[in-house]
C-alpha cells in the first residue's frame, strides 16, 4: 500500500463522508419542513378559509402557485423555497384549495437542522480519518469493515430520525384527504435510505478498487488489461445499471408503496397493491387470457413443422418461398395488425365473404367476445409461422441424412421415420420454440392495442396491456408496477425452465 | 416410375400454395390501398381495384405528418442501431479476449440481465427517463434500448471463434489495445456486426409500447405510432389505412431482402435473442 494509495483511499472516504452529510441535512431539513406545514394547515383550518391572502408571497413554488390558480387538481401542495413553507388553504367546506400561506422556518430550528448533519459529517470524517492514520497497523479487511459499520450506522441513523419525525407527523384523519395528506408528508423514507446505500457503495466500491491497485502494484500488465478493459465494458454496463438492474429494484420498491405523480410523498404500504390484484377480476381475466392467448404457440408449431417439412424439399426456387413464408415475421406489426383487422370486418371482410360463399353463417371476428381472442391468435401464429419454420427447417438440415437412409434400409415408411427419427432429433428445437415462443406471448402489445383495446368486453385483455392502461391511462403505476412483478416471476420462471432444458440437453443438440 | 415426379408435382404445389397462403393478407394490403375508398365496400370485395388509385398513397401520407414520422423512425433506428453495435462490439470483444479482474461475476450480471424481461420493467424505466426530465425528448425516446445483452453475446461468441493469432501479432507490433480492436478485430467480426446492426433496426421499427409513452407530442411519434394514431382517425378509408400500412412496411422489408443472411445468421444463434 503506497502513500499515493493511503491518500486516494482518504480522499474517497472523505468525499463519500461529506456526501453522506449532504443528503442526511437534505432530508431533515424537508422533515423539518414538513413540521412547519403542518402548523400552517392547523392555522387554516382554524380560520375556516377565511385566511386572507392578500398577494402571492414572492419566490413561491410555482407548481404550488399553479395549483392554488384553480387548476383542477393541486399538484404540490407543500412547497419550500429557501426557507419558506407553503400549505394550502381550503375553503369552509374543508374542500377546495382557494389559497396557500407561507411562512418561514424559524431560526433556532434551522441551525438544528444545519447542527445535526454537520456532526454526522464530522462523525464519518473522524471515522475515515482515524482510519487512514492507523492503515498500517490493521489490515485492510478490518478498514472495509470500519467504514461499511459507519454508512449502516448512518444510514440507520438518519432513517430512524426520520421515522421518529414521520410518527409525529402522522395527521390525524382529515378527509377530504388530498390536500391535507400532500401537506404533511414527511419525505420519504425509503427515497433516503436508497440514496445513502447508494453513496456508501460507490464508497466501498472505489476502496476496494483502489485495494486491487495497490496488490496489484508490481503487475503493471494486469492492472493495464484490467482497467482498459473495464473501459470497453463501462459504457455498456453503464446503460444496464441505469435501465435494468436498477430499474429492477425500483420496481420492487414502487409495488410495495403508493405511487401517485400527484402526490409528494409516497409511503409504505406493503402488500396492499397485490392484495388489490387478487381482489381485480379484470387482473384474473387478464392472466387468464394470457395464457389462452399463449396456446397459439404449440398450435403454430405444429403448423410451422408441416410447412418446414414441405418447404425442406430440393426444389427449384424453394429459397425464394422460404423468404415469403418468412416476410411476415419482420414486418411492421402495426400493417399487420390493419390488414388482418380489413380482412376479419364482419362486413366487408374477405374471410366474412369467403365463409358466405360457403354458406356459412358471418362471423363478428373481433367484435364477439367468444371469438375475439381466437381471432387474435390465428394473427400471431400467421406472424410467427415463418420464424418458426425456419428454425425447423436449420433442425431438419442438421438431421444426417445416413440416419435416414438407415431407417429406410430397415424398411421404415415415411410416417414411421418421421416418428421415430426425425421427431426424436427435433426434441431440443421443439422445447426451445415453446418456450421462448410462450414468453414472447406475453410480450404481445401491438395487436391487442391496434385490433381490440383489450375489448370487446375485456375479452383480449391481456397483461402487457392492462400495465399500460393502468399506468398511463388511469395514473396508477404502483399497481401497474404489482402487475409488473408478477409478470416479471411468471416470465423469470418461464425462462429459468428454458435454460435448465438447454442446459440438459447434450452439447450437440 | 411416376412416383417420384406425382411426389414432385405435389410437393411443389403444397410449398406454393404455403408461401401463396402467407403473402395474400399483403396482397390484400396493397390490392386495397389501390382501391377507391367506396369500392371496398361490396358485398364480395373485389379482389382487385377497377382502376387503380395512386393517390391513395399521397393523400394518406400527408393527411397525417408522415414525414416527421419516417424521420423520427429513422432517428430512432440510427441511434439504436448505433448504440447497440458499438457497445457490444466493445463489451463483447472484452468478454472474450480480456483477462481481467472481476471479469467472471460481470459476465454473470450480463447473462442475469438477458433473463428479465424488459416488458416489466416499462414502469421504472418511465420513471426514471421522468426524474431525468426526457420524457417527450428525443432522448428519452432512444434512451431504453441503446444496449442489448442478447448482442453483447452474440459478438463475445463470435470472437471466441475467431482466431487470436493476427491480434497478438498486431500487439507484437506496438498497436494500442483500441488499435488492435477497431483495426484488427473489427473487420473480422463484420458478419456478426451486422446481425446486430440488422435486428436492432428491425426491432426499433417494430417498437410501438416505449414510443407510445415516452412520445406525447406528435411531432416525436415514429412510423407504427403514427399509422395506429392514422387507424384511429381515418378508421372508415380502409384504402387510405391499407396504403399508410404498405408505407410502414416498405423500409423494413428492404433492409430484410437486403440483408437476409446477417437475419438468418442471427435466428441461428437463437438461444438468446
Amino acid at each position: 500500500m503506497t502513500r499515493a494509495h493511503r491518500h486516494a483511499a482518504l480522499a474517497v472516504a472523505l468525499l463519500w463522508g461529506v456526501a453522506s452529510a449532504g443528503v442526511a441535512w437534505r432530508t431533515l431539513r424537508a422533515v423539518d419542513h414538513a413540521a412547519r406545514s403542518q402548523e400552517a394547515l392547523a392555522a387554516a383550518r382554524q380560520s375556516k378559509g377565511r385566511v386572507p391572502v392578500p398577494a402571492w408571497p414572492a419566490g413561491l413554488n410555482a407548481r404550488a402557485a399553479a395549483a392554488v390558480r384553480g387548476e383542477e387538481t393541486p399538484l404540490v401542495v407543500r412547497g419550500t423555497v429557501g426557507t419558506l413553507v407553503t400549505a394550502p388553504v381550503k375553503d369552509a367546506d374543508d374542500w377546495d384549495i382557494i389559497g396557500a400561506v407561507a411562512m418561514p422556518a424559524r431560526a433556532g430550528e434551522r441551525l438544528v437542522g444545519v447542527l445535526f448533519p454537520v456532526a454526522l459529517g464530522v462523525l464519518v470524517v473522524a471515522a475515515a480519518v482515524l482510519a487512514g492514520a492507523r492503515w498500517r497497523a490493521w489490515t485492510e479487511r478490518r478498514i472495509t469493515a470500519v467504514q461499511a459499520t459507519a454508512s449502516a450506522a448512518a444510514v440507520l441513523w438518519v432513517t430512524g430520525r426520520i421515522a421518529a419525525a414521520a410518527t409525529a407527523l402522522a395527521p390525524a384523519a382529515t378527509p377530504p384527504a388530498d390536500a391535507a395528506r400532500l401537506a404533511l408528508a414527511p419525505p420519504s423514507l425509503g427515497f433516503a435510505t436508497l440514496l445513502l446505500s447508494l453513496l456508501a457503495t460507490g464508497g466501498l466500491l472505489a476502496q476496494w478498487g483502489i485495494r486491487w491497485h495497490a496488490a496489484n502494484a508490481e503487475r503493471p500488465a494486469r492492472v493495464r488489461e484490467t482497467v482498459g478493459a473495464w473501459a470497453f465494458i463501462a459504457p455498456s454496463l453503464a446503460h444496464l445499471v441505469v435501465f435494468t438492474i436498477a430499474p429492477v429494484g425500483f420496481l420492487l420498491w414502487i409495488s410495495v408503496h403508493d405511487w401517485d405523480l400527484l402526490a409528494s410523498d409516497r409511503p409504505f404500504v406493503g402488500l396492499a397493491h397485490f392484495r388489490e390484484l387478487g381482489a381485480d377480476s379484470l387482473f384474473w381475466r387478464a392472466l387468464r387470457n394470457g395464457l389462452v392467448y399463449a396456446l397459439y404457440v404449440p398450435a403454430t408449431m405444429v403448423a410451422a413443422l408441416g410447412t418446414a417439412l414441405v418447404l425442406d424439399q430440393p426444389l427449384r426456387g424453394i429459397k425464394i418461398l422460404r423468404v415469403v413464408v418468412f416476410l411476415p415475421y419482420v414486418a411492421s406489426t402495426v400493417a399487420i395488425a390493419l390488414v388482418w383487422q380489413w380482412l376479419l370486418h364482419r362486413d366487408f371482410g374477405l374471410l366474412n365473404a369467403a365463409l358466405v360463399a360457403m354458406h356459412l353463417p358471418r362471423i363478428d371476428w373481433l367484435g364477439n367476445p367468444a371469438t375475439a381472442l381466437p381471432a387474435l391468435m390465428l394473427v400471431s401464429a400467421w406472424g410467427q409461422l415463418g420464424y418458426m419454420m425456419v428454425v425447423y427447417l436449420a433442425g431438419l438440415q442438421a438431421i444426417p441424412a445416413s440416419l435416414l437412409e438407415a431407417a429406410r434400409l430397415d424398411g421404415a415408411n415415411a410416417w414411421q421415420r418421421f416418428r421415430l427419427v426425425v421427431w426424436p432429433m427435433l426434441r431440443p428445437v421443439s422445447t426451445y420454440l415453446l418456450l421462448t415462443g410462450i414468453i414472447w406471448s406475453f410480450h404481445g402489445f401491438t395487436l391487442v392495442y391496434v385490433m381490440t383495446e383489450g375489448g370487446p368486453a375485456h375479452a383480449t385483455d391481456v397483461l402487457v396491456y392492462r400495465i399500460y392502461q393502468t399506468a398511463w391511462e388511469f395514473r396508477r403505476f404502483d399497481v401497474a408496477a404489482a402487475m409488473s412483478v408478477v409478470l416479471c416471476g411468471l416470465l423469470l420462471a418461464l425462462t429459468a425452465l428454458q435454460w435448465r432444458v438447454v442446459k440438459g440437453e447434450p452439447a450437440d443438440a | 416410375m411416376p412416383e417420384p415426379r406425382l411426389r414432385r408435382v405435389v410437393g411443389y404445389g403444397a410449398a406454393v400454395g404455403l408461401a401463396l397462403l402467407m403473402v395474400a393478407p399483403f396482397l390484400w394490403m396493397l390490392s386495397t390501398a389501390l382501391m377507391d375508398e367506396f369500392e371496398v365496400y361490396q358485398a364480395p370485395p373485389p379482389l382487385l381495384p377497377a382502376s387503380p388509385r395512386f393517390a391513395n398513397f399521397t393523400e394518406a401520407l400527408t393527411a397525417l405528418p408522415f414525414g416527421i414520422y419516417f424521420r423520427n423512425s429513422l432517428l430512432l433506428a440510427a441511434a439504436t442501431v448505433t448504440g447497440q453495435v458499438v457497445t457490444a462490439a466493445m463489451a463483447g470483444y472484452s468478454f472474450a479476449r480480456h483477462r481481467f479482474a472481476g471479469r467472471t461475476p460481470l459476465f454473470a450480471v450480463y447473462l442475469g440481465t438477458l433473463m428479465i424481461p424488459g416488458i416489466a420493467l416499462l414502469v421504472p424505466r418511465f420513471l426514471i427517463v421522468d426524474a431525468m426530465g426526457l420524457v417527450d425528448t428525443v432522448a428519452g425516446l432512444v434512451s431504453v434500448e441503446l444496449v442489448a445483452a442478447w448482442g453483447i453475446f452474440l459478438m463475445r461468441q463470435y470472437f471466441l471463434s475467431l482466431p487470436r493469432d493476427m491480434e497478438d501479432a498486431a500487439r507484437l507490433d506496438g498497436a494500442s489495445e483500441w488499435q488492435v480492436f477497431s483495426g484488427v478485430a473489427l473487420p473480422l467480426a463484420r458478419p456478426a456486426l451486422a446481425t446486430v446492426a440488422l435486428f436492432a433496426f428491425i426491432d426499433s421499427w417494430k417498437s410501438l409500447l416505449w414510443p407510445l409513452i415516452i412520445a406525447r407530442s406528435p411531432n416525436l411519434r415514429v412510423v407504427e405510432a403514427g399509422v395506429a394514431s392514422f387507424h384511429g382517425m381515418y378508421y372508415a378509408n380502409w384504402p387510405w389505412q391499407m396504403a399508410a400500412a404498405v408505407a410502414a412496411l416498405v423500409p423494413v422489408l428492404i433492409v430484410f431482402v437486403v440483408a437476409q443472411k446477417a437475419f438468418l445468421r442471427g435466428l441461428a444463434f437463437g438461444g438468446f435473442k
